[in-house]
C-alpha cells in the first residue's frame, strides 16, 4: 500500500461516510465511479476498512475477556463474598431495629433486586431475536436488550415482552417509563406477570415516596417469591 | 460488495461472535490432534479472525458467512502448520499439508496478509487508551459521537475531532511500521 503521508478532514469524512453506508445512494453512485478511475482513492478506502476493521475485532476480544473475567468473578461473589455480605447485612438488619424515619427510597433499594430472566435455550429458532435480547439482559447490557425488544415489541406486543422491557428500563432506573409497561401489565390479573408486576410496581410506588400506593399494591401480592409480608410490616 | 450478502456482517459484535461460537469448537479439535493445546486454539483463533475479517471488510474475501466459516478455517490451518514449524520441525499434520487451498476461490497471498494483520494489530497496540475507546465505541459499539460526547462531559464537535486525530495516528503509525518493514 503506497498510500500518501497526510490524508485530510474532509477527505476522511467523505471515506468514511460511504463506508459506514451514510450517503444518499446519488453520492454513493458518483463515489464508485471514482473508486474506479482514482487508484490512489481506491487504496485509501481500503486502508480505512482495514483499520476499522481492526478496530473493530480488537474490540470484540477485549469484550470477550472482558465478559469472561466478569464471569469468573460473577460466580464467585455469587458463592463466596455474596454470602458473607448477605449474612453481614442480615445480622445488622437484625440486630437495629427498623427506622421509621428511613425514606420508602431506601426501603426501595433495600428490597430491590434485578429480576433473573428467562433461560435461553442453546438453539431456537422462532424466539430467536427475544433469546437474543435475553442474553444481552443476563449480561447486564440493558441498554442493548432494550433496543432489541423495543424493536420486537412494535411489531408483536406480548406480556413477556411488556414485562422484561419493564425490568431492562428498571435496572436502568428509568423509573416512569418501566412503570409504564408494569401499569399495563396491572390491568389483567390472568397475566402471568401479573404477580411480578406489583411487586415491582409497589417498589417504584416506594422510589417515587407514594406509601399508600405501595401498600395496596402489595396487599394485592400473592407470590411466596417475595417478601411481601415483612414489607408491609416496615411500611404500617 | 453490495449484494445482499454483504448483511449478514453488518453487526461487527454479532458477526464476530457468530463466527467464534460457529468455529472455535472445530479450532480446538484441530489443534489438539495436531500437536497444540486449547489455549494454543484459542490464541490462533483470534489471529485467524482478524486476517478473515480484514479481508472480508476490504473485499478480498466476498462470500456468505457459511463461505466465510470455510475461508476462516483455512487461514487456521495456514497459520497452525506455520506455527508448527518454527516450533518444532517435526512436528506432525494429521492433514494434507496443502489442504488450507482446497476449495479457496480467492486469489490469495497468505504470507502478505500476515505481514498486513501483524502491522495493523501493532499500529493499533500504539494508540493510547483513550483513543482506542472512542474508536471502539464509534466502530464497533456503534455509539454516536453525541452519546459518546456526553458521556465524556464535552461536544460532539470535540469527540469528532478527537476521532478523527486518533484515526489519522493509527494510520501514520501503520504507514511508518510499514516503511520500516520494507
Amino acid at each position: 500500500m503506497n498510500n500518501k503521508p497526510e490524508i485530510s478532514l474532509e477527505e476522511f469524512e467523505e471515506i468514511e461516510r460511504f463506508i459506514l453506508g451514510e450517503i444518499s445512494s446519488e453520492e454513493k453512485g458518483a463515489f464508485e465511479e471514482r473508486i474506479i478511475t482514482n487508484q490512489e482513492l481506491r487504496r485509501e478506502v481500503n486502508f480505512q476498512r482495514s483499520l476499522q476493521a481492526t478496530i473493530e475485532v480488537d474490540s470484540w476480544i477485549k469484550n470477550k475477556e472482558n465478559s469472561k473475567v466478569s464471569r469468573k468473578l460473577i460466580s464467585f461473589l455469587k458463592y463466596g463474598i455474596a454470602a458473607s455480605v448477605v449474612f453481614i447485612l442480615g445480622l445488622f438488619i437484625w440486630l437495629q431495629p427498623w427506622n421509621s424515619e428511613s425514606s420508602s427510597g431506601d426501603i426501595y433499594t433495600a428490597y430491590f433486586y434485578p429480576d433473573p430472566g428467562l433461560p435461553v435455550p442453546m438453539s431456537s429458532t422462532d424466539s430467536y431475536q427475544f433469546d437474543d435480547g435475553m442474553v444481552s439482559y443476563k449480561e447486564e447490557k440493558y441498554q442493548e436488550a432494550q433496543d432489541i425488544w423495543t424493536n420486537l415489541a412494535q411489531d408483536q406486543p406480548t406480556d413477556t415482552l411488556a414485562f422484561y422491557l419493564a425490568m431492562a428500563k428498571l435496572n436502568q432506573k428509568e423509573f416512569e417509563s418501566s412503570a409504564q409497561f408494569l401499569d399495563q401489565l396491572l390491568e389483567d390479573s390472568n397475566s402471568e406477570f401479573y404477580q411480578k408486576a406489583l411487586w415491582y410496581r409497589s417498589l417504584i410506588y416506594l422510589k417515587e415516596e407514594e406509601k399508600e400506593s405501595a401498600i395496596q399494591l402489595l396487599e394485592k401480592l400473592n407470590s411466596p417469591l417475595y417478601k411481601k409480608e415483612e414489607l408491609l410490616e416496615k411500611l404500617k | 460488495m453490495g449484494s445482499s450478502e454483504e448483511y449478514w456482517f453488518q453487526s461487527p459484535e454479532k458477526a464476530l461472535s457468530q463466527a467464534y461460537s460457529m468455529n472455535i469448537e472445530w479450532c480446538k479439535s484441530y489443534v489438539v490432534k495436531n500437536s497444540g493445546t486449547i489455549e494454543d486454539a484459542e490464541d490462533l483463533f483470534q489471529s485467524c479472525i482478524h486476517v478473515a475479517w480484514v479481508n472480508l471488510k476490504t473485499g478480498k474475501f466476498v462470500g456468505s458467512q457459511e463461505k466465510f466459516n470455510a475461508y476462516l478455517r483455512q487461514i487456521c490451518k495456514y497459520k497452525w502448520i506455520n506455527i508448527l514449524k518454527t516450533r518444532k520441525p517435526t512436528s506432525s499434520i494429521n492433514e494434507d499439508r496443502n489442504d488450507y487451498n482446497e476449495g479457496n476461490q480467492q486469489d490469495e497471498n497468505w504470507e502478505e496478509n500476515e505481514i498486513q494483520t501483524n502491522l495493523l494489530i501493532e499500529s493499533l497496540m500504539q494508540l493510547g487508551e483513550g483513543c482506542r475507546e472512542i474508536l471502539s465505541r464509534f466502530y464497533f459499539k456503534k455509539s454516536s459521537l453525541k452519546s459518546i460526547a456526553s458521556s465524556r462531559n464535552t461536544t460532539e464537535k470535540s469527540i469528532k475531532t478527537i476521532k478523527f486525530r486518533c484515526m489519522n495516528k493509527l494510520r501514520k503509525t501503520y504507514l511508518e511500521l510499514q516503511r520500516k518493514h520494507e
